[in-house]
């Protein structure tokens, strides 16, 4: 263990450039700002189901897929963008090894970059959604690093893809019907959020059990680590 | 310093005659200079981890069998075999010849379109342990740049499961002749600097194949000569180490046996000194400038070595001989003999890429 955590030690530093922690940080304030006038222009009108929906739309729909996105596509993808993969590649370890550090090292990241200002959104919206934002993008944030880091082991423009796949898959096919919402990884995270807020609102419709959830993630998690494994297994290395 | 193996043995007066190899040869190449040494055993922790794989021959560490490489319609590597043990062997060609791509197939980095590539009896990229035993210094510059050069050496000593890594880091940093104490990122160093710390990361884990690719390139005169000396002993001391080089004079100083690639192709292999010979000894041509071409080209026809001879304009004529050091040593008593005056004498040919051409076109 000592090894993949020397190796998330190193890539880090690589994937949480300042411009990129900027950035994401920039998204989550506007989030909060957005959240702070609905409740002031709505202060009249109970406020919480239509902060609670904008803490679901912005939260699992934009912020949680995006900033997984650019600081996940980066574990890897930068390693091979400058041609530094070999210094971990060529060494008597096996490649999964490297895969769980990539892993590891972009959630470290994304941890607190997601939470902290998911947690600022809830306290907008009101208390009883804190814990339910909380585990949402805990779910989304487990899933999405899972594939965005495969992603960025495949192809150059793993930022493109993931955009596309965002917008396209998450945004439009995922709300088509409740069997393309089942494919979507947003319908996990609002799902594990509306089992736990205390309002009668309905963020998705037949949301899966949490059991369910756990489940999905786990598989997703892990079918995305193999194919990780097997890719760095048998790329060819710059 | 107490890693540095003895020094090498003067080079043997009996080297290996060198042949032009036909692409499909399978040369076998014992160490003319520096016969095979047992290296002494690391410490046992340090290789605990690794399973031995049984070669395939005594003293053989590296088996190249017919391998060749292509990216589309691009042929890199085309039908390159040879197998190699312990001492320095030097991959000469020019640039884009195949050398890199050939050394990242040894070390597993990049699988033969077609072809077997064994280290130790066993595929590198499929053998986790051999990779243990393979060191590489990659053309690239990319380095973990915010990392201190220790940090970054460390991590190599760590994950190929050094018991101290951090030890072995600050021996291999004072061997390259940096300071493991500098303080400041690897991102401020100059690329000789960066080119030194490769190598400690190469070493770091007593590597017995090393594989190293156009490792003196940004070097100051005295850094070569150093790393020419550390790449001489590695090779004494039983390590089999694979240079890759497009300049003759730094092939020539490591005092190895030769591999010329050329467009892909094996073209040579030898002691460099009879590499050097056939390159000396192919058709040269040479453009002499005068103020009476004819008159000159007259005379020199009448001598022996000239196969052709073109008149270029009324200053220029361009001689084909087979024996360029005797054409230079002769030309000024010819232009005497023949009343001219000698302007110029100039080789068109002396690029180490007509060389080459030549080689593979024999």
């Amino acid at each position: 263990m000592s090894t993949v955590i020397a190796m998330s030690k190193r890539i880090i530093p690589a994937i949480a450039t300042r411009g990129r922690i900027i950035a994401m940080l920039l998204v989550g304030v506007v989030g909060i700002a957005v959240g702070m006038f609905i409740r002031r222009a709505e202060a009249d009108f109970e406020p919480e189901e239509l902060l609670l929906q904008f803490l679901s739309q912005f939260g699992f729909v934009i912020f949680v897929p995006l900033v997984s996105l650019v600081i996940s596509t980066a574990a890897l993808g930068t390693l091979i963008e400058d041609k530094t993969l070999v210094y971990f590649w060529l060494r008597p370890i096996g490649r999964w090894k490297i895969a769980l550090a990539a892993l590891l090292a972009g959630l470290f990241v994304l941890l607190p970059l997601v939470l902290v200002p998911m947690l600022g959104l809830s306290l907008v919206a009101g208390s009883s959604s804190t814990t339910g934002a909380l585990v949402g993008a805990l779910v989304g944030v487990v899933a999405y690093t899972s594939v965005f880091t495969m992603l960025g082991l495949f192809t150059q423009r793993a930022l493109a893809w993931g955009l596309g796949y965002i917008l396209v898959w998450e945004g439009i096919i995922a709300s088509f019907s409740e069997t393309t919402g089942r494919l979507s990884i947003r319908n996990y995270s609002t799902g594990a959020m509306q089992h736990l807020v205390d309002l009668d609102v309905q963020l998705v419709e037949n949301p899966a059990s949490m059991a369910t959830i756990l489940i999905v993630v786990a598989s997703i998690a892990a079918v995305c680590f193999a194919v990780t494994t097997v890719r760095l297994n048998t790329m060819t290395v710059e | 310093m107490s890693d540095l193996p003895p020094p090498p043995p003067p080079p043997s007066s009996t080297p290996q005659p060198t042949t032009a190899v036909p692409s499909s040869a399978v040369p076998t190449q014992p160490d003319p200079a520096t016969p095979p040494q047992t290296r002494p055993p690391p410490p046992t922790s340090e290789r605990v981890r690794i399973a031995m794989g049984a070669p395939a021959a005594p003293n053989e560490v590296l088996s190249v069998q017919n391998i060749s490489k292509w990216f589309g319609d691009v042929v890199a590597v085309s039908d390159v075999s040879f197998s190699l043990g312990p001492g320095v062997t030097s991959l000469l060609g020019p640039n884009g010849a195949g050398k890199s791509t050939t050394l990242r197939m040894i070390a597993g980095l990049a699988s033969p379109s077609q072809g077997a590539v064994r280290v130790f009896g066993e595929n590198p990229r499929k053998n986790t342990a051999v990779r243990g035993r393979i060191g590489i210094v990659p053309q690239q510059e990319s380095l973990f740049q915010e990392q201190r050069a220790l940090d970054f050496v460390t991590l190599a000593g760590q994950l190929n499961g050094l018991d101290n890594p951090a030890g072995k880091a600050r021996a291999m940093l004072e061997l390259v002749e940096l300071d493991p104490d500098d303080t400041r990122s690897i991102a401020t160093y100059s690329k000789g600097m960066r080119q030194r710390v490769k190598l400690a990361q190469a070493l770091v884990h007593d590597p017995e194949l090393l594989l190293l690719d156009e490792p003196l390139t940004g070097l100051d005169p005295r850094q070569r000569i150093q790393m020419t000396e550390l790449i001489r002993s590695l090779g004494a001391g039983g390590v089999c180490v694979v240079v890759s080089s497009h300049v003759l004079e730094e092939v020539e100083r490591l005092g190895s046996r030769v591999m010329v690639i050329a467009q892909g192709r094996l073209a040579a292999s030898g002691d460099f000194h009879e590499i050097r010979a056939l390159m000396d000894d192919r058709p040269h041509r040479i453009r002499v400038r005068t103020n009476n071409p004819r008159a000159l080209g007259a005379v020199l026809l009448t001598g022996s070595g000239i196969t052709s001879l073109h008149v270029v304009d009324h200053e220029t004529v361009v001689v084909d001989t087979e024996d360029a050091d005797t054409f230079r040593r002769t030309i000024a008593g010819v232009a005497k003999q023949a009343n001219v005056s000698l302007h110029g004498v100039q080789p068109l040919d002396d690029d180490l890429e007509s060389v080459f051409k030549y080689l593979v076109g024999r």
